[in-house]
């Protein structure tokens, strides 16, 4: 008994910050999406299902596809860019290793904001982007680029991609290269062993990595905000509006759940799929 | 049997790490459907030439040949050579079947070859019913047929094999390296097999290459390496020996007579041409001394000496002496305990016979 008590002393902490701060406001979200905006703003306590039924309106449904798809091509655009970087990474020389994950985490030392805003100075239409490329002749007009999706993209590849590294890099440095022997001397050329070996055995990283940058890519508001146009809006800017312009808290309440069904759907799916995909590849009984 | 066709020749291969000599010129012929034992304590280079053999090691100088083939610009995914891994290296994601089927995908056969060859192969090792099985939830013995499987299957001219017992326990692993020596004589397939169990390789080899710091110090036949060893490193290595060391040097018509302190004079025949040049010393296993009570009439094949007994050790079958001679020297004597109603005691005198044909000349 005197030891439970002491566990739970110790977790206290814990349970109260997650109570207070997380469970209980998620609480009053849920609840509030299912009332009805007041005349000024505030709540009015009629309970009904209209905040969900108002997403399936074609002007929401599409901002709700568009950062499904913006997500998840920003996900595999991270795990292309990442999985060779964090597999070099893995091969290198203990010193070596250490300054390198050094480097990828390098840019959280700065603040989020004051980086995505030097991205749209390097990507104007005058930028550093466009003066470099004249400067080389390869164009010889600058091209749009800024308040585009492109922009949101590569704002979007650049702030996530140390999320799918640091991952995919403690799954590839647990890898023991003994299996990487073992299938070339069974006669698997280089790619056939990445296929059949090396992927499956580090499937663990890049799931991890996948759902660390596919949760926050769904969320994201600062990056459309300040990299995509009034065209890119993505369900983040659309959940801010309703609190911060339009006040209209349900609605904010129950596009906020809207997106954490996506997430919980898409993860299910993508575990479940992903797990008989690579049982079915592997087995010929 | 083996025949006498040559199925590995390497030729003049050397290997270094940074400035470890880890192969040092070595040169090997294995016949084919041999089963060739490489054995050598850890660190020696045994494994390093093994992974050379099997291409997963690149060598600084020197080739391999496969069936009087240059091995040496082919990878190891296009070599007819498959490994059997000191770790096993099991895939943990694949269950058995698709394990052992692995070099035979790679390969693109047809699902009704590679189901035949597995299922064929999975009985020979006896481990029909474990398809679905993965690694994780097999036995160390268990794994260790998987691996076996999952390199024959392939049927490759060479299987080279990695300490393969090393991580079973010695029951297991006894009856295993019968049933390896078996399998192999009955797959006619040529084995080259690491170990650094002396005993493994005794019980198991057509021939030995004894290694030690990166070069070979004799090839033989389990009888030769054993009872005639040609260097002190292999007398000590495998078995145990009595090294009698002494610059009083004799040459005779067809033996060799060593005169160590004390006048205590050992005999041995000469049955290999020697560098008389060289430092020769002479040796005996501890087995084939016989313990006496009493002196023994003088026969001239046999060398006789006088000692005291310091300790006796009890082995089980064996019983274990340690014995100093007159000339300072110890030697070890292993004796069944066959002398049961009247047993030698710590600290007694008894006199050493063995023949002379039993002591060995080792050059150095």
């Amino acid at each position: 008994m005197r030891q439970l008590s002491q566990k739970f002393t110790f977790l206290f902490p814990a349970v109260f910050w997650l109570m207070f701060f997380f469970v209980i406001p998620l609480t009053i979200i849920f609840v509030y999406s299912f009332f009805e905006r007041g005349i000024y703003g505030g709540i009015e306590y009629v309970f009904s299902f209209n905040n969900y039924y108002r997403v399936i309106d074609p002007l929401y449904l599409k901002a709700v596809l568009r950062t499904v798809y913006i997500a998840s091509l920003n996900t595999l655009i991270c795990l292309i860019i990442g999985y060779p970087l964090a597999y070099f990474i893995s091969n290198q020389s203990q010193r070596k290793k250490n300054i390198l994950l050094f480097l990828v985490t390098l840019p959280f030392w700065t603040n989020f904001l004051v980086r995505i805003y030097a991205w749209m100075i390097i990507l104007r239409t005058e930028g550093f982007l466009n003066n470099v490329l004249l400067w080389m002749n390869l164009i010889n007009k600058p091209f749009e680029i800024l308040f585009t999706d492109k922009a949101v993209l590569i704002g979007m590849v650049y702030g996530y991609l140390p999320f799918m590294i640091l991952p995919l890099y403690a799954s590839i440095e647990k890898l023991d290269r003994n299996y990487l022997d073992a299938a070339r001397d069974l006669g698997a050329t280089p790619i056939k062993t990445f296929w059949r070996v090396i992927i499956p055995l580090t499937k663990p990283g890049i799931i991890a990595g996948s759902i660390l940058v596919f949760v926050p890519s769904l969320g994201a508001f600062i990056i459309p905000d300040l990299l995509g146009g009034a065209k890119s809006m993505m369900i983040g800017n659309l959940i801010k509006d309703q609190f911060l312009s339009a006040r209209d808290w349900p609605f904010g309440s129950a596009l906020s759940f809207i997106v954490m069904a996506v997430v919980l759907i898409l993860l299910m799916i993508y575990l479940r799929f992903g797990q008989t995909v690579s049982e079915k590849l592997y087995s010929n009984k | 049997m083996s025949s006498c066709e040559i199925g590995i020749s390497i030729v003049n291969i050397s290997k270094k790490y940074h400035s470890t000599i880890a192969c040092d010129k070595i040169n090997l012929s294995v016949l084919k459907n041999e089963l060739f034992f490489i054995l050598g304590p850890s660190g020696c280079g045994k494994t390093t030439l093994l992974r050379i053999i099997a291409g997963l090691l690149e060598t600084d100088c020197g080739s391999v040949f496969l069936n009087n083939i240059c091995l040496d610009n082919l990878p190891p995914y296009e070599r007819d050579i498959n490994t059997v891994f000191q770790n096993y290296a099991l895939f943990p994601h694949l269950n058995v079947y698709n394990n052992v089927a692995f070099g035979l995908k790679m390969r693109n056969l047809s699902n009704t070859d590679i189901r035949n060859k597995v299922t064929k192969i999975l009985s020979i090792v006896d481990l029909e019913g474990f398809e679905k099985r993965k690694p994780y939830q097999l036995s160390g013995g268990q794994q260790q047929r998987v691996a076996l499987a999952r390199a024959l299957v392939n049927e490759p001219s060479v299987l080279l094999l990695d300490e393969p017992l090393g991580a079973l326990d010695v029951k297991l692993r006894k009856q295993m390296q019968l049933e390896l020596k078996h399998l192999q004589k009955k797959l006619e397939m040529t084995f080259v097999y690491v170990t650094h169990d002396q005993e493994e390789a005794l019980t198991m080899a057509d021939r030995i290459a004894v290694m030690n710091a990166g070069h070979i110090e004799q090839i033989g036949t389990p009888d030769e390496v054993y009872n005639k060893p040609n260097t002190r490193f292999v007398a000590e290595f495998v078995g145990e020996s009595n090294l009698f060391e002494s610059n009083n040097l004799r040459f005779n018509n067809d033996s060799v007579t060593l005169t160590l302190d004390n006048n205590l004079v050992i005999h041995s025949k000469i049955t290999r041409e020697l560098n008389q040049d060289q430092k020769l010393i002479l040796a005996v296993r501890p087995e084939k001394i016989r313990l006496y009570k009493e002196p023994q009439p003088i026969k001239k094949a046999y060398n006789q000496i006088e000692g005291r007994i310091e300790e006796i050790l009890y082995k089980g079958i064996m019983l274990y002496y340690v014995v100093k001679i007159n000339s300072g020297q110890t030697v070890k004597i292993l004796e069944q305990s066959y002398n049961q109603s009247a047993p030698h005691q710590e600290g007694g005198t008894v006199y050493l016979e063995w023949e002379k044909e039993n002591t060995f000349i080792i050059e150095e």
